[in-house]
């Protein structure tokens, strides 16, 4: 270990800290969005969700094995397709129920505030990584066709669903990438184990 | 005479202590059914088959590594038993946080604080099961109570392998133990093996005169503390005379102690 970190090491572990708390508070309140969207969307909460056009997966395979950038990458793109799937699914439900369930709206509102802000904070990091911050407009495709009313409320089920899993994948992205190294972004493996 | 009979359904569990590298799943039958028994085993990820590889020992269960993290789409684990005179089954559906727990943390000492009656500390390691604690942090849960009583005290802690309790009752002796649970998903550990700890006490003084007072050191982890070697008082700093001189020092540390004694 270096004796003193420099000071780009140091802003990027604190970019990395303040990231994780950001994603885990994040994924606290989608939890409870979750919760009360399907109680009041009069959803199974056990329904399996096709993957559904447009959401990112937060699946991967080979994971240990991605560099920090890429980590940054996916998130980002990540978070601006969530960024636009929130803000269509908080326009979806005032024009379905108006003020009846202005609770369920402040809430959808109040993550995409955390969506937003999350994405803001994974800029930051991939400038300090010198990287180039994608452009937006190439971001995602194009709106899909309107959806039945059962059908938005599968989509929305299935938009939480996946950002919870983002936001802890988030989490343990951030974490990799505070311990790899500033200069190659390389991540450093799990150990194998017989 | 026992009668052989056909499979009731078996007992299936599948619990992943080793997160992210993968789970394993381990089953038995709730009955003996008096003849061999074959099981088979299939999981399923979406569409995707997938190989649970029987370990040697025990004989059942086996493990699975994970190809991919952080999926939404659930597991399906099917168990079939199957003898001579019948077949039974059961499933279980899982999604890939639910199943995760750690083993629990290993190698719990506790052990008194030098000079501070109400004072015990704790440190433990890891479970050795877990492969990567720095990038999968786990949080601890820590429960601890005099053995006379039985309601426990409770703490969380979110980082760091060692805690000090500073509310222990002088002069009882404890019994502690410790959870792990991953910092983000699944559930806690089984408690840890129990510890038992006595914060120090100051061995009692006979009432003497100073020169009949022996000064004694020990070490214990689970006993008390004995008294430190440097002098505590002077001849000068004596009260009253004969056998119940009393150095009034050692006369202020003994009320202060009373006080704290329940």
């Amino acid at each position: 270990m270096a004796a003193a970190d420099s000071p780009s090491t140091a802003l990027r572990r604190d970019l990395c800290s303040r990231g994780i708390r950001l994603a885990g508070k994040m994924r606290a309140d989608v939890v409870d969005l979750l919760d009360a969207y399907v109680e009041q969307q009069g959803l199974d909460a056990s329904a399996s969700v096709a993957a559904v056009e447009g959401v990112p997966l937060a699946a991967v395979e080979r994971w240990d094995e991605q560099t920090g950038t890429q980590r940054l990458l996916e998130n980002l793109a990540a978070y601006r397709a969530f960024r636009a799937l929130l803000a269509q699914m908080l326009e979806e439900q005032r024009e379905q129920l108006g003020e009846a369930d202005a609770g369920l709206g402040r809430a959808l509102a109040a993550v995409l505030l955390q969506v937003s802000a999350f994405a803001y904070h994974l800029e930051e990091l991939l400038r300090l990584e010198s990287r180039g911050i994608p452009g937006e407009e190439e971001d995602g495709p194009p709106p899909p066709p309107r959806l039945s009313l059962f059908e938005q409320k599968l989509r929305g089920l299935g938009v939480l669903r996946e950002l919870a899993q983002w936001a802890v994948r988030s989490v343990r992205d951030l974490r990799q990438l505070a311990k790899s190294s500033p200069a190659t972004g390389a991540a450093p493996g799990l150990a194998e184990s017989p | 005479l026992s009668l052989a009979a056909p499979p009731k359904e078996p007992v299936l569990m599948c619990r992943s202590n080793n997160y992210p590298k993968g789970f394993y799943c381990s089953w038995h039958l709730p009955t003996p059914t008096y003849i061999p028994n074959s099981f088979n085993i299939s999981v399923i990820h979406g569409t995707k088959d997938m190989v649970c590889e029987k370990d040697a020992v025990p004989k059942n269960r086996c493990h699975i590594r994970y190809l991919q993290l952080f999926s939404t789409v659930k597991y399906k684990v099917t168990l079939t038993v199957t003898n001579a005179l019948g077949k039974n089954f059961t499933t279980l559906t899982f999604d890939e946080f639910a199943i995760v727990k750690p083993d629990p943390p290993e190698s719990v000492v506790a052990k008194p604080v030098p000079n501070n009656p109400r004072r015990l500390e704790v440190s433990w390691q890891n479970p050795s099961s877990w492969p990567d604690p720095e990038s999968f942090p786990l949080k601890f849960f820590l429960r601890y109570r005099p053995l006379i009583l039985d309601q426990w005290q409770h703490v969380e802690l979110s980082d760091g392998t060692s805690h000090t309790i500073t509310d222990a009752y002088a002069g009882k002796e404890y019994i502690i133990q410790v959870a792990a649970k991953d910092n983000d998903i699944g559930t806690w550990s089984d408690w840890s093996v129990a510890v038992h700890a006595t914060p120090w006490t100051e061995e009692p003084k006979h009432l003497t005169t100073e020169a009949q007072i022996t000064e004694t050191t020990s070490a214990s982890t689970s006993s008390f503390m004995a008294p430190p070697t440097t002098k505590i008082c002077d001849k000068g700093a004596m009260v009253g005379s004969g056998a119940v001189a009393v150095c009034w020092t050692v006369g202020l540390v003994v009320a202060a102690y009373s006080v704290l004694f329940i």
